[in-house]
């Protein structure tokens, strides 16, 4: 067997090694992670958000959902119904303002609710 | 990298980390901790650079466990953070090195005497390992300190498991020629 096919000893190197030592190491780097740990035990203000974030954007969603609804049922519930531009025009008495086609002078809305009176 | 799945599984531990058990935690650490520490090794050529980043690393897995998508792969995911770890702390060491020589502080073992042999043993891997390449370094620590087999070195490192053994090889062989033969260890077995 040639030597490039046995394993060198690195055990010098080794971490783990001695057993008193690697303790040290474990303690260390566990005292260093105390305080993510703890706060994974304890859930953080962010966390508990995060936790939470999910239910409350479905409720979100659904509340968003009711209220869009709602809206769309409103005009019906109050018993207005649409109306169109000609109606409009109808209304407000368009063609009194515009006149009926000939070449009198359009009476004023004031004529219009005197009914005449106003003339001798 | 045994080939037998360790008990409890790591998809198990992660699970009970992900509540902020301590004891989960240390399980982890302790099944984990030589292999991030090959890794970041590799990278770094520095013992004491890599503990540094190894334990930066756990706290970095605990931090953003969520991100975890495969807990059954937590070693995988975990040695992707010690590697990133290590690249920005080789990025950050170069910077500190052009501005101020920092002294290397020497770990304090058991005993004076047994601890001093070893520390200067390990010096002395760490010079010879310091003359290799970083995939060379890498693949010969998960091999031959953490017990990786090519196969997992290969789809690790996202090279063929014929390279794997070609790097092995040189990187062996240099080693022997600066270390010596009373460094090499004879097994029966190569994996």
């Amino acid at each position: 067997m040639m030597n490039e096919e046995l394993p060198t000893d690195l055990s010098a190197l080794d971490p783990t090694q001695p057993q008193l030592a690697f303790a040290r190491r474990v303690a260390s780097v566990r005292a260093a992670a105390a305080g993510a740990l703890r706060r994974r035990r304890d859930g953080t203000p962010f966390a508990m958000l995060a936790h939470w974030s999910a239910p409350l954007l479905a409720a979100l969603f659904v509340m968003m959902l009711v209220s869009a609804a709602l809206l769309r049922s409103v005009p019906a519930d109050t018993g207005i119904d649409a109306v169109g531009a000609d109606e409009v025009a109808d209304a407000i008495s368009a063609s009194a303002v515009l006149g009926d086609g000939d070449d009198q002078p359009a009476a004023t809305p004031a004529e219009v609710l005197l009914g005449g009176y106003e003339q001798p | 990298m045994s080939s037998a799945p360790p008990t409890p599984p790591d998809a198990d531990l992660v699970a009970r980390c992900l509540r902020g058990d301590a004891d989960a935690f240390d399980v982890l650490v302790r099944r984990h901790y030589r292999t991030a520490f090959a890794v970041a090794l590799g990278v770094l050529g520095n013992r004491h650079d890599a503990e540094d980043v190894v334990q930066d690393a756990f706290v970095k897995a605990i931090d953003r466990l969520d991100d975890c998508r495969e807990p059954s792969k937590f070693v995988q995911w975990l040695m992707m953070i010690v590697r990133n770890r290590a690249l920005s702390h080789r990025t950050y060491r170069k910077i500190r090195e052009t501005s101020e020589l920092v002294p290397e502080i020497a770990e304090a073992d058991d005993s004076p005497f047994v601890d001093a042999a070893r520390s200067e043993l390990a010096d002395t891997l760490q010079g010879a390992l310091a003359t290799l390449s970083e995939v060379q370094r890498e693949i010969v620590l998960l091999h031959d300190m953490d017990g990786w087999t090519h196969k997992d070195i290969a789809a690790t490192l996202d090279i063929s498991e014929v390279r794997s053994r070609q790097h092995l090889f040189v990187a062996r062989k240099l080693l022997r020629e600066r270390l010596g033969p009373s460094l090499l260890r004879e097994y029966s077995h190569d994996e």
